[in-house]
């Protein structure tokens, strides 16, 4: 099988991402793509590490003052991760999606603070499809309960998008509708909060009757990433 | 960590030996700060701190600002070190990455708070070596400085502020006085020619 060279604007897109200088929809284009398409991956990766030197210039060393500073600090940051075995995952199917996905949460739901204390616990997803030609993010404040889903590209075609949880034995639960056009907060009942974690995917399915929540979804798949913590 | 018990026959087989070994240390490191390991991210910050705060300083050349940039960093490093994949990047790429992303995190913030305009950060973007510090000569860093001096000036000056100061395109735009399309044109012209020097 030969393997087609990636075009000239995939390789505009990955060098712009590495830049920065995407927004928040071009990010989410990026970040599926990096989790459907490892060329992609290879190339955001191969960009990051192509811009290393302009930052990488020189060394000096800190204050002795900032490791204290540090030390304190990470001691009020709770091992989120010790519960939680699904976290490799995620990395085998997007590792390097998540810097992406992760910038373009914090700009989603948390506006950058001058100072870290204590951090909410934020759950993001990018959600991509196989043909790279819909996404959505999704965004998940862990302590509210609360959900934001935003489109990027997304045509339901007349039919109503719904939203899904899904664990790993592939059970899936619906968390309503979602907007096709514009963001949508989901407020997800206690119930369901116990599967918003790292791992668990999330997928919108394009469903034929406006009666949610099914039981079942009966419509295609399109789009789906897995939760990440923030 | 391995160990080489046969001797380097040469001084460049040597110095590639050691980097690997550096390496090896520091993915090792990174795993277990992963699992909460205190001392071994300890052990990170020990072996990178002088590199990230340059980075940082690149970025705030006010030494305050730029340690207060590094602590925010090394905290996101803590709680995202699980997520560090050493066979998709290399740890000082992953680390440089993060911290570069989290200090433009911060000064985007100052900058749409109105304390400090792109104009004003352009004029850092090619910083004297700072009295204490020590310039890296490594091969790819000569390559990449080699290859955006190759570009046609404004072409670089782009690249440079997207990647150093976190300017946007409509930013690029604004500061130049130009149309949103001749910054992204520019943008491309510059990735494809660099991609095509790099390679070589």
């Amino acid at each position: 099988m030969t393997v087609a060279p990636l075009s000239e604007d995939d390789i505009v897109l990955a060098g712009e991402a590495a830049l920065g200088l995407l927004d928040s929809a071009g990010e989410a284009v990026v970040a599926s793509r990096i989790a459907t398409d490892m060329r992609f991956a290879a190339e955001v990766a191969a960009w990051q590490d192509r811009f290393v030197p302009m930052l990488a210039t020189t060394t000096a060393p800190p204050s002795a003052k900032i490791w204290d500073g540090i030390r304190a600090q990470i001691g009020a940051v709770p091992t989120r991760r010790a519960a939680n075995t699904s976290v490799r995952l995620w990395q085998s199917i997007a590792g390097g999606a998540t810097a992406v996905a992760a910038t373009l949460a914090f700009m989603l739901v948390n506006p950058p603070a001058p100072r870290m204390s204590e951090p909410t616990p934020t759950l993001v997803a990018a959600l991509g499809s196989e043909t790279g030609r819909a996404a959505m993010t999704a965004a998940y404040d862990t302590r509210r309960g609360e959900l934001v889903v935003t489109p990027v590209a997304m045509k339901a075609d007349g039919r109503f998008p719904e939203l899904w949880v899904i664990d790993a034995s592939g059970d899936a639960k619906s968390l309503g509708f979602v907007d096709a056009e514009s963001a949508t907060r989901v407020s997800v009942g206690p119930a369901l909060r116990a599967r918003m974690k790292s791992g668990m995917t999330l997928a919108v399915t394009l469903e034929s009757d406006d009666v949610a929540p099914h039981a079942k979804a009966a419509g295609p798949i399109i789009v789906s990433g897995k939760i990440e913590i923030l | 960590m391995t160990i080489n018990a046969e001797p380097a026959n040469n001084s460049a087989e040597f110095t590639r030996r050691r980097a690997d070994d550096d390496r090896a240390t520091l993915v090792a490191a990174l795993k277990k700060s992963a699992a909460g390991d205190k001392n071994a991210f300890e052990e990170v910050y020990r072996r990178t701190s002088a590199k990230l705060f340059g980075v940082c300083l690149r970025i705030f050349p006010d030494r305050n600002d730029a340690e207060e940039a590094l602590q925010d960093a090394y905290i996101t490093i803590w709680s995202k070190a699980a997520t560090f994949d050493s066979a998709r990047a290399s740890p000082i790429t992953w680390l440089v990455t993060l911290t570069r992303n989290r200090a433009i995190d911060r000064l985007r913030s100052i900058r749409n708070r109105g304390l400090a305009s792109l104009d004003e950060a352009a004029d850092v973007a090619d910083p004297a070596p700072l009295a204490e510090s020590v310039m890296l000569a490594d091969e790819a860093d000569g390559r990449l400085h080699f290859c955006i001096n190759t570009l046609d000036g404004r072409d670089a000056e782009c690249v440079r502020s997207a990647f150093l100061q976190g300017a946007t395109y409509a930013e690029l735009a604004t500061r130049d006085a130009v149309p949103l399309g001749t910054v992204k044109s520019r943008v491309r012209r510059a990735l494809l020619k660099l991609r095509e020097c790099m390679s070589q």
